[in-house]
Order: structure tokens, then C-alpha cells, then sequence
């Protein structure tokens, strides 16, 4: 059955700060924070070792971004979108990218059956159809299968037969792929990695948290959640979002920061000259905005910080700066470079003059 | 040297609200900012004053001898610099919201410092904070070296020792223009030079005085030669207008002696001759001499006349004499002077008495036209032409020249170069001759030998010949 949805669920939360010129009361973002504190709580539970990559996934799912993970096979990504379908009480799909998927393999197809009314062209909705979307190995399927992505991942909607589905509200796409075995692959276009809020590397365990997997956790199973949290809770939270408060020298903060990214910038450090041959989209400025959002929301305040910034500038950046060959010779990563243009706006801050510096 | 340090710098703002406390120090902490700017701006435009301010002390210095009071003008820019160094600063300040988002990013404060200015953090603003003031370090190392090497160099510009440049070492020439002042003043007195020529001279040489130069001495004794020269020139010139004056006041002075001394000796047509050969003189002398009369000569007239010039010539002698002992002329131009001067009247006078006929006929004879003078006749004697004489019956004979005993040189062929006179063998005729058919005349004929090497050569001249006609010689052998 087709169903054809005209307004976005995303848009029910409005954009404009809801309190007006007045910051959130201390007693007021309290039950976010506690909230949100229950869910970091839950899945650091259910997850050993994982509390920065937790917190930076929390931070995306509130900032309503999509977030890439890369990993080692086992080392916990699909564990974990599994823990937060759990957690956030949202319907959840896996799918195996592999290079034979097509796309109706994932937004679903129209098929003729008999009904009582005749017969008639069905659309069986596919996978992309549910809160949670976990995209596995997404670099292992053709172009085609992952361009069918875009527009659900940017619009959060499907058009098929020129009718256009809304996707249930929220709808995350939370993709890994894996850094080795890349024969076969199709590495993702820009275009598409930067529809990706966060790149999230999931990184080995290490040997005292792999001692507490294996004598708390028989055949590796995670436990149950004890407690889970309702779509409303989300939907609050998301309110919430929009009334933390980004202050003007923080956007500002992020507009240079996006900016120093592009080797032509004149405020970009020598290694972004050096080794990027393009730099942050706006997307990305927005992208950073929002997460800082979030991680202010997850630190109990009403304001952003430039340690908000700093905190999810890697996770923001290091996907949508385009290195050139010579940081591949010189083995020079993207999170170098998101280091050094941090350090190179740290010194420029305050536009101090020549020959007084700050100390 | 040490960097400046705030010294509330590093301690947090305590107070029961941070945000306010923060806010307090972040003045604080502009304001201090502002002063380090302006010591260091300071510094930096005084050290490039003080540096300007010496170069023109030292370019002054050197292209004058000497320092002069309005250099110390220079300190008037001091006090400009630091005005100018304070707008500077107070241009370069950062703005109190960057020194809030300074100390917000390096306290982690969560961003509410940077929110107070937009918003009221109402309950927040008791758990803000708390902040941690950077401090402020000041590079001093460069003005303060800038500053240290621009006093010094002002110091060295104002005390450094320099060659005394403008003391221009004069050229002792005093002798040599006081030879040449005596040697004017003579001029000036003897009247070769008149007076205003005498001063534009004597100017002349102050000037070369005052432009002589030790360092150059060659100019000096150039101008000086020149006017030497000058002299020596002006005085030769008059030393042989002198000469020549003498001379003809010798001859005059001599006819006139001998004229008196010989007046009752010599026919009166004679003596009349003489005074009109006198008068000619005398005119041709000038002067006072031109205007004398030789008919108002008679005897006495004759000896007074030849008083004076017997007097004026012994006054030119003397004016050559000083001009000589001035070294203005030579020894042989004043013995000329001098030699110029003698006569002898007496044996004119003898010679007219002797030969006053002889004097008249002759005389007498010149007088006629067309017979010439003593010898051929003057140049103005009429020309008298007698019968022409025809050319009929004469005319030239036409004799013909002797064939040339030689070809043309161009013809000659070189047979050898021997340092022996050219042996030739004089019973044969040369053959080359350009009048073939002539025959020899009677003058020696050059037999040439054919050398052995040319009977190739003119072997192939008769075979040649024998095809167009019968050759003319036979072939040697």
C-alpha cells in the first residue's frame, strides 16, 4: 500500500529558539540531561569501553544526523546501532550491503497482486523504511544501490514511480564500513559522505576492556537494557536542542574554523595548504553548529562552548576535507589536519597583535 | 631580557560571580594590553626616529665640518613617535569580545562568559566559571634592541671624529704673484698696458689666489703660466714695435746729422732731397716727430731734431733694459733694441759730399721714364715698345724621335735578381721594340740571351704564329 506523506516529521520541531531571549533555566534542562545521562548511562552498560564513542553517537542521534562508522570486523558497530534500537525504543533494519544489492533491495518495490478490488501495482516498502537504518559494509554495494540513499538520508522521503514516501520520523542511517579488504569496494562520493554528520572510528578495544567483555559477557551477548527511552523523550529532547543557545564568538569560532579549512583560506595553517585539495562544505558548519548543540545538551548546559566544538570537530571534519596525493605520500591523516587548524585558531583567537601573545 | 608578565595574570577571578569577576579582569587585562602595545610601539618608532635622526646628524656632519644647534631639533620627534605609537596601540588593541572569547575558549567555561554580552544568564551566572586569565607576554627583545643600536648610532654620529674636510689647503704662490704684480705694474707704467688691463690682470691673479688648492696645485701653476705667457707675449710685442722705432729713429737721426754736418758740402738740390727723405721719416715715425716741417730745417734744426731722437731712442732702450731686467724679454731681443740703434753719420755725410753728382745724375736718370733705375728700371716706369717682330719664315723642324732601345718596363720580364751590375750583350738588338719595322738606329742595341728555360715558351709562340703567317724571327736555338 502506497502512502504518500507531505510533511516532514523533522520539521515539527521548530527551528527558532523557543524561549525567546532567555536561556534555559538550571531546573528546567534538568530532566534532558537526565534523560540523555540515562541513555549515555545505559548504552556504556551495555557496551564496555565505548564511552567517548557513546557520547558522540548520542550527540549525532540528537543532532538528527546520520553517522558513518568505521571499523575492524567485531569490533561492536552493528552491537551498537542494535543497543541503541534498543535503548531509544525505535524500529530497527539491518541490511548487508553487498555489490549485487539493487536499490529497490532497499526502498522497496511495486508488485502486482490480486485484490479485492482487482488486480493492482502494491509497493512493499523496503528497509529504509524504519527509525533506524543500520547499513552494513555500505562501501561493499554498487553506486547505484548507494545513491538510492540520497535523497532518503537528506529528505528523509522515497520516490518511487514518481510518488513520494515520507520515512517514519526519526529516521537515522547509521552506516560502518570496513577500512580493510577494499577489493570490490565502491568507495562512497563526497556528495554522499558528506550527508554523514559524524565518521565515528571504532577503534580496538583494549586488553582490560576486552578482560571485562569476556568474564561479564558469555558469547559476547550485551545485556538487556534496563531502561529504555519513549519516542516522546526523544521528541523532548530534540525540543530541547533548540533551545541551547550558540553564542556569537562560538559561530564565529566554527565560520573560521570551516573556513581555515580550504587551502585558498588566508587564515589556513600551512598543513591545510600543504595537504588539502578541498576543504569543509557548509554543510559542515551547520553540521558542527548542531553537534556542539548536542554535546552542550549531554554536558547539562544551556550554552555552547569552544570545547563543544573542539570536542566533535574531528567526528564533524575528517570525512569532508579532501586530502591530495602528497598527504598520502607523507602519511598525513585528516585528523591531523583538523588538530592543527584547531591549534592555528587557538593562536589567532584573540587577534592579538605582533609581539604579545598569550600565555 | 625577561618577557613581561601581567602580574594578576594566571590567578581566577574569584568572586561569588565569576562571570562579573571575569568580566572586571578582561578590562583589566585590555587595558594592560593596551600599555605593553604602547611601550613596544614606542620602543619600535623612537628606535626608528633616533635612527633617522643620526643619519641626518652624520650627513650633516660631514657635508658641513661641524654640527649645528638646529640638529637638536630631532628631539621634537620623540615625543611624536610616542603619540604616534599610542594610537598605534590603541588601534591594535583586541577588542574586549575577543579577550572574553580568550578567556572563555582557555577556561573551558562552557561558553556562558561569551553569552553574558549577548544574554541574561539569569541562574547560570552563579554556576559559571571559574575563569583563568591568560597572561599577557611581551616580546621586548627587539625594540629594546632596535632602541639600544639607534641611541648608540646617534651617539656616534654626534661624537664621531671626522676629517676636516673643508680645511682646504691653500698653494703658497705668494712669490710668484708678486713677480707677476711688479712685472704688471712695469707694463702698466711703460704704457703697453693701459690701466684697465692692468686691473683686469691683477684680478686675474686674485682669483687664481683664491681658487689655488693645494690637493691640485697643477691648475694653480697652469693659471699662472698663463698669465706669465700673457706678459712675456705683450712685452715682445712691444719690444719689437721697439725695435722696429728705433731703427727708423737711428736712420733719421743719422740723415739728420749728416745732412747738418754735410749743409755747405752738398748742392742745395741735394740737401733738399735729404730733408724731404727726412720728412718722409718723421712722418712715417709719428707721433710728435709727424708734425715737424723739413723746410723749417736748417743746420741747428737739423742737430736739435737729431738731439731728440737721440733721446727718445735712448728712452725706448731704457723701457726694453727694465722690461729685460723683468725677465719680460730675452737678452737678444734688447741686443736687437740695441744694435738697431747705431749709425754713423759721419760718413754719411762724408759719402754725400763725394758723390753729390754722381747722387743727382743718378737720381736724374731714375727720374725718365722707361729706362728703369739703377738696374732695370722701377716697377712704375713706363714701358716703351719698339717694332714687333713677325713669324713668317720661321717655324719648327719636325725631326723623328729614335725607336726606344727598350720595350715598355711593363713588357720587362724578370729573369733573375743578382746584387752584380746586369750583364748585356750589346750586338744584338732588342726584339720587343713597339716600332718592329723601324729599323735600329745607331745607338747600342741590347742583345738579351733566351735562357734555356724560355725555349719551351717561345717554341709554342712560332707554332703558333706558323698557322696565321710566317714568323718574323726564327726560333733561337
Amino acid at each position: 500500500m502506497s502512502s504518500s506523506n507531505t510533511q516532514d516529521p523533522n520539521s515539527q520541531v521548530p527551528n527558532s529558539p523557543s524561549s525567546g531571549e532567555k536561556l534555559l533555566e538550571p531546573e528546567e534542562l534538568a530532566p534532558y540531561v537526565e534523560k540523555s545521562s540515562a541513555v549515555l548511562q545505559q548504552l556504556d552498560r551495555m557496551l564496555l569501553g565505548r564511552e567517548k564513542l557513546h557520547r558522540l553517537v548520542l550527540a549525532g542521534i540528537l543532532s538528527r544526523g546520520h553517522i558513518l562508522l568505521e571499523g575492524l570486523p567485531g569490533v561492536g558497530k552493528t552491537a551498537l546501532v542494535q543497543a541503541l534500537g534498543q535503548l531509544l525504543r525505535l524500529d530497527f533494519k539491518r541490511v548487508q550491503f553487498t555489490p549485487d544489492l539493487m536499490p529497490s533491495d532497499i526502498l522497496g518495490s511495486h508488485i502486482l497482486e490480486e485484490t479485492p478490488q482487482g488486480r493492482s501495482m502494491v509497493f512493499h516498502p523496503g528497509p529504509v523504511f524504519t527509525n533506524i537504518l543500520l547499513a552494513d559494509e555500505i562501501n561493499r554495494a554498487s553506486p547505484k544501490t548507494q545513491s538510492a540513499l540520497l535523497e532518503a538520508m537528506q529528505e528523509s522521503s522515497v520516490t518511487l514511480l514518481g510518488e513520494t514516501r515520507k520515512l517514519p520520523h526519526p529516521f537515522f542511517v547509521l552506516a560502518s564500513q570496513n577500512p580493510i579488504e577494499l577489493e570490490g569496494t565502491y568507495p562512497l562520493p563526497e556528495a554522499q559522505l558528506d550527508r554523514f554528520l559524524f565518521k565515528l572510528n571504532v577503534e580496538h578495544a583494549g586488553a582490560e576492556v576486552l578482560d571485562r567483555i569476556i568474564s561479564s559477557r558469555r558469547r559476547g551477548v550485551m545485556p538487556a537494557p534496563q531502561r529504555q527511552m519513549s519516542s516522546e523523550d526523544l521528541a523532548s529532547l530534540f525540543q530541547a536542542m533548540e533551545d541551547i543557545y550558540l553564542p556569537k564568538a562560538v559561530s564565529r569560532y566554527i565560520s573560521r574554523l570551516v573556513e581555515a579549512s580550504h587551502p585558498q583560506s588566508a587564515e589556513a595553517p600551512e598543513i591545510v595548504a600543504t595537504y588539502v585539495s578541498y576543504g569543509a562544505s557548509p554543510r559542515a558548519a551547520i553540521a558542527l553548529a548542531e553537534a556542539s548543540r548536542a554535546v552542550a545538551l549531554l554536558a547539562g548546559r544551556p550554552t555552547v562552548g569552544f570545547e563543544d566544538v573542539e570536542e566533535v570537530a574531528r567526528a564533524v571534519l575528517n570525512h569532508r576535507i579532501v586530502l591530495n596525493y602528497q598527504a598520502r605520500f607523507d602519511k598525513v591523516g585528516p585528523n591531523q589536519i583538523v588538530d592543527e587548524l584547531l591549534q592555528a585558531l587557538d593562536r589567532r583567537q584573540a587577534s592579538l597583535p605582533e609581539g604579545v601573545e598569550a600565555v | 631580557m625577561a618577557p613581561d608578565t601581567d602580574p594578576r595574570g594566571s590567578q581566577e577571578a574569584t568572586s561569588a560571580n565569576h562571570v562579573t569577576a571575569a568580566q572586571k579582569a578582561v578590562r583589566g587585562l585590555r587595558r594592560r594590553c593596551r600599555f605593553l602595545l604602547t611601550a613596544r610601539m614606542s620602543l619600535l618608532l623612537c628606535a626608528a626616529w633616533i635612527f633617522a635622526w643620526g643619519t641626518a646628524v652624520l650627513v650633516w656632519r660631514v657635508t658641513s665640518g661641524g654640527a649645528a644647534l638646529w640638529l637638536w631639533t630631532g628631539l621634537i620627534g620623540l615625543p611624536a613617535a610616542l603619540v604616534c605609537a599610542f594610537l598605534l596601540a590603541r588601534r591594535r588593541t583586541p577588542a574586549y569580545s575577543s579577550l572574553l572569547a580568550l578567556v572563555e575558549r582557555r577556561s573551558r567555561g562552557g561558553g556562558f562568559l561569551v553569552t553574558s554580552r549577548e544574554r541574561d544568564l539569569g541562574a547560570w551566572a552563579k554556576e559559571a566559571g571559574p575563569y583563568q586569565l591568560p597572561r599577557l607576554r611581551v616580546q621586548w627583545k627587539r625594540p629594546a634592541g632596535g632602541a639600544a643600536l639607534a641611541v648608540l648610532f646617534l651617539g656616534l654620529a654626534w661624537l664621531l671624529p671626522l676629517p676636516q674636510a673643508s680645511a682646504r689647503q691653500l698653494l703658497d704662490i705668494d712669490r710668484s704673484l708678486e713677480e707677476l704684480a711688479q712685472q704688471i705694474d712695469v707694463l702698466e707704467e711703460e704704457q703697453i698696458y693701459r690701466e684697465d688691463e692692468a686691473q683686469s690682470l691683477r684680478q686675474q691673479m686674485e682669483e687664481v689666489k683664491e681658487q689655488s688648492d693645494a690637493e691640485d696645485p697643477g691648475r694653480t701653476y697652469e693659471a699662472l703660466d698663463h698669465l706669465e705667457e700673457q706678459l712675456e707675449q705683450s712685452a715682445q710685442q712691444a719690444a719689437e714695435e721697439a725695435v722696429k722705432g728705433i731703427e727708423q729713429m737711428a736712420q733719421a737721426e743719422e740723415l739728420a746729422q749728416a745732412l747738418a754736418q754735410a749743409a755747405g758740402d752738398i748742392p742745395s738740390q741735394l740737401q733738399s732731397q735729404g730733408g724731404a727723405e727726412l720728412q718722409e721719416m718723421l712722418s712715417q715715425m709719428g707721433g710728435e716727430f709727424g708734425q715737424m716741417s723739413a723746410d723749417a730745417f736748417d743746420s741747428d734744426a737739423l742737430q736739435s731734431l737729431a738731439g731728440q731722437l737721440s733721446l727718445s731712442k735712448d728712452g725706448l732702450l731704457q723701457s726694453m733694459e727694465r722690461l729685460q731686467s723683468m725677465r719680460l724679454i730675452d737678452a737678444e731681443t734688447l741686443g736687437r733694441c740695441k744694435n738697431a740703434g747705431k749709425n754713423d753719420p759721419d760718413a754719411l755725410a762724408a759719402f754725400l759730399s763725394e758723390n753729390s753728382s754722381n747722387i743727382l745724375a743718378e737720381n736724374a736718370r731714375c727720374q725718365l721714364p722707361g729706362r728703369g733705375g739703377v738696374d732695370r728700371g722701377r716697377g712704375d716706369a713706363w714701358l716703351t715698345f719698339g717694332d714687333e717682330v713677325g713669324d713668317e719664315g720661321f717655324g719648327f723642324q719636325e725631326t723623328p724621335l729614335p725607336p726606344a732601345s727598350l720595350s715598355s718596363l711593363e713588357d720587362t720580364e724578370l729573369v733573375g735578381m743578382s746584387s752584380s751590375a746586369p750583364h748585356t750583350d750589346p750586338g744584338e738588338a732588342s726584339g720587343g721594340s713597339t716600332l718592329g719595322s723601324a729599323q735600329a738606329g745607331g745607338g747600342s742595341a741590347v742583345k738579351r740571351t733566351v735562357l734555356p728555360r724560355h725555349r719551351g715558351a717561345v717554341q709554342r709562340f712560332f707554332e703558333r704564329t706558323q698557322g696565321g703567317g710566317e714568323p718574323s724571327q726564327q726560333p733561337p736555338r
